[in-house]
């Protein structure tokens, strides 16, 4: 049972706690309000009612969630993989984050678990009002219990993250020792007063869910989430906020078990598909049969020349064509968002065209004019699938 | 198991499957492997059933999605961490050192040496309903030597928060004694994996994502001076990057690991004559309020033919690109 009370002499029936309501738990009855079994407590209803009649009750912090106790504005997670580092995409995210809160003007932070190796310039860049550095040694534990710990004591309404490892890392890990409500992927997010919506995709991206939850909200954004990054601006002012880990929050220390960044080289394949801004994609028309092993290896050298990842799609893969080409597939949830998709004698399955539904911009090269993928697509081009990929692997300084 | 979101628990208990099964109820006992040694390093496994993307579609209410009817399966990166952890526990068996992962590496090259005084055990843990030890059962065929199932009812809400998730599985795994635990970069339904990270921050762990390889540094599963310590490449955007890592930690390998095994019907058989440890824990209060779902809005493409031959084509096309800031 919640402990939230309506006082019936107060409530006159308004409605205004029914709208507020992020869980659907509160009704109104007879002309009063009335809350349901499934009311969590959240005290959104309360700072809704116009008159004061919702009773909170105190005292429940650390019990569960910790929702319905956020002050202001946002933070975005900056911390690259190593220390030193700032993610490359932590400026994209601040551009979300100030689009999310500044219908009321609330100021827009980057968190840190330490001060970055650039300098001044590189906090310049990241177009926040202020850079917090949490300091959190590099074990990934301890960064996260800190940054609970910094939550908890700073109370922003949102936290945000890029879709990169170490921020999901960070703000997941987080957002769980911190009882904070916590999406990962989010498409679109909006806040509002107590409350925040957020979009994400769900089944390998064949349907999305709009998703609620009372603030503070911790979430890692999906690339095409980010916003533009605001250009110029001097250096944010820094402080350093030194936090103790509440409630024998665990930090690694205690549980013996330790990471040790060693090496770091580049990858011997292309990036990985799920991460890559371009993806080249071969299908079944590539080449003939006899031909693939050879066209498929071209594909992966040009893609990964070009900075990017090698796919193919079902058809191919079945066919035994491709090697370890990766599938792109929302079948098997092998979906991906890459800036450019050149699909390359592909034929675009119902399942292939969902999977890259989020592409910002899609590629044919097909001469197949009955082929589902060309109506999938941004531009077409009718050549040969293959003389187009010999035509970007020579772009691309391939040999 | 990456996510929390995504599969609803199937409709129904189901028929459970006719096989032996102990339950653990809730904050009873240990959930440790039963047959574990007292000086065992035991490698649990997250493995997440879902419904498959392909099968599931909007109920005809169109408020619901419908995976009534869908195939439930382990995720291919969930079934990745089990290979790992099965070539880890090989490879201490054996006393070697050869490592678990890359692709294609299999178990083969397992270095020769005297085997490990230390036991080596790999656990499957899931939570989901009861009808999916059926589909479980292929881990006990494929590496996993226990397989204990949460089968503590999660409703809609519950099962799409991976706050819900993983504070159930962190206290499963409290009870468990892990040394190590593994899971997969992302899941069969979604691919977030949110559940990893928060499982090694509740637990207060270490926590790597993107694991392609994990083999035993020197010393193997005995360690050197009795600490033993894995050596670990993760892909790291466009890095591969090297860790050496001393448990307790959580590793989330991705779909670039070994390749999974696929168990023989022999294999299945046995397997399905093996007990299942079913637990229970509590369920926290889910945070999030799914609020609508719609099928994923198809973005409106321009459909812009490109005339000309290969080269000509590419060089207008890199151009537009360009405009759009693309590339």
């Amino acid at each position: 049972m919640p402990d939230t009370r309506i006082i019936g002499e107060l409530c006159d029936g308004c409605g205004e706690c029914v709208r507020a309501c992020p869980f659907f738990a509160v009704d109104v009855v007879d002309g009063k309000a009335a809350l349901a079994e499934s009311c969590a407590d959240c005290g959104i209803c309360a700072a809704a009612c116009p008159q004061g009649a919702v009773a909170v009750p105190g005292g429940a912090a650390g019990t569960g969630p910790a929702r319905g106790a956020a002050g202001r504005g946002a933070w975005v997670w900056a911390g690259g993989d190593a220390a030193g580092e700032i993610d490359p995409d932590a400026a994209a995210v601040a551009a979300a984050a100030r689009a999310a809160v500044e219908v009321e003007g609330e100021p827009v932070a980057a968190v840190l678990p330490w001060e970055p190796a650039g300098g001044a310039a590189a906090l310049a860049t990241l177009g926040v009002d202020e850079v917090i550095v949490i300091p959190g040694g590099d074990q990934p534990a301890a960064v996260a219990a800190a940054l609970a710990a910094a939550l908890a004591a700073e109370k922003p309404r949102l936290l945000l993250g890029s879709a990169g490892a170490a921020a999901r890392r960070a703000v997941a890990g987080a957002a769980a020792l911190a009882k904070v409500a916590f999406a990962a992927g989010v498409l679109e997010l909006e806040v509002s007063g107590a409350g925040a919506e957020f979009t994400r995709l769900i089944y390998g991206g064949r349907f999305t869910a709009r998703v609620s939850a009372a603030v503070p909200v911790a979430c890692t954004l999906d690339r095409r989430a980010y916003g533009r990054p605001r250009a110029g601006g001097g250096a944010p002012p820094l402080r350093t906020l030194e936090v103790a880990a509440e409630g024998g929050a665990a930090t690694g220390a205690e549980s013996g078990g330790s990471v040790t960044r060693r090496k770091v080289g580049p990858l011997t394949q292309a990036v990985p598909l799920a991460e890559a801004r371009m993806v080249l994609a071969g299908g079944p028309h590539l080449a003939p049969a006899q031909g693939a092993a050879e066209a498929f290896a071209l594909l992966e050298r040009t893609a990964r020349a070009l900075g990017g990842a090698a796919a193919c799609d079902r058809q191919a893969a079945e066919a035994g064509l491709v090697g370890g080409v990766p599938v792109v597939d929302a079948a098997s949830g092998a979906t991906i968002a890459p800036d450019v998709y050149i699909a390359l004698g592909l034929e675009g399955s119902p399942t292939h065209n969902g999977a890259v539904a989020r592409a910002k911009v899609v590629v044919a090269v097909t001469q197949n004019d009955a082929a589902p993928i060309m109506t999938g697509a941004d531009y077409v081009i009718s050549a040969e699938p293959m003389a187009v990929l010999q035509a970007l692997a020579k772009m691309a300084g391939v040999a | 198991m990456s996510d929390g979101g995504g599969a609803p628990p199937a409709g129904g208990p189901g028929a459970g499957p006719a096989t032996p099964a102990a339950t653990t109820p809730a904050g009873a006992g240990p959930a440790a492997p039963a047959g574990a040694g007292p000086g065992a390093r035991r490698l649990f496994v997250l493995l997440k059933v879902a419904p498959r993307p392909a099968d599931v579609y909007f109920s005809a209410s169109r408020a619901a999605v419908d995976a009534t009817n869908a195939e439930r399966e382990i995720g291919f990166s969930d079934r990745t961490a089990l290979e790992v952890a099965r070539i880890l526990a090989l490879e201490a068996a054996a006393g070697g050192g050869a490592g678990a992962g890359g692709a294609g590496a299999g178990g083969a090259g397992v270095g020769a040496g005297t085997a490990a005084t230390q036991t080596v055990e790999v656990a499957a843990l899931s939570w989901g309903p009861a009808a999916d030890e059926k589909v479980l059962r292929a881990a006990l065929a494929t590496g996993a030597t226990r397989l204990l199932h949460i089968t503590t009812p999660l409703d809609e809400a519950a099962a799409a928060d991976p706050l819900v998730v993983a504070s159930g599985l962190a206290a499963a795994l409290g009870r468990g004694e892990p040394w190590l635990v593994l899971c997969g970069d992302e899941s069969a339904d979604e691919s977030r994996g949110a559940v990893g990270p928060m499982v090694a921050a509740l637990l207060g762990w270490p926590f790597i994502g993107g694991v392609v390889r994990a083999k035993w540094a020197a010393g193997g599963a005995d360690g050197a001076g009795g600490a033993a310590t894995l050596e670990v490449e993760a892909e790291e955007g466009p890095n591969l990057v090297s860790y050496v890592v001393r448990p307790p930690v959580v590793l989330a390998v991705n779909r670039h690991g070994p390749a999974p095994k696929a168990a023989s019907p022999l294999q299945l058989m046995k397997a399905f004559r093996q007990p299942v440890d079913r637990l229970e824990v509590e369920v926290a209060a889910p945070a999030l309020k799914v609020r609508s779902l719609a099928t994923t809005e198809v973005k409106r493409r321009l459909n812009e033919p490109i005339p000309g031959a290969a080269e000509d084509a590419l060089a207008m096309l890199w151009a537009k690109l360009r405009e759009r800031r693309v590339i």
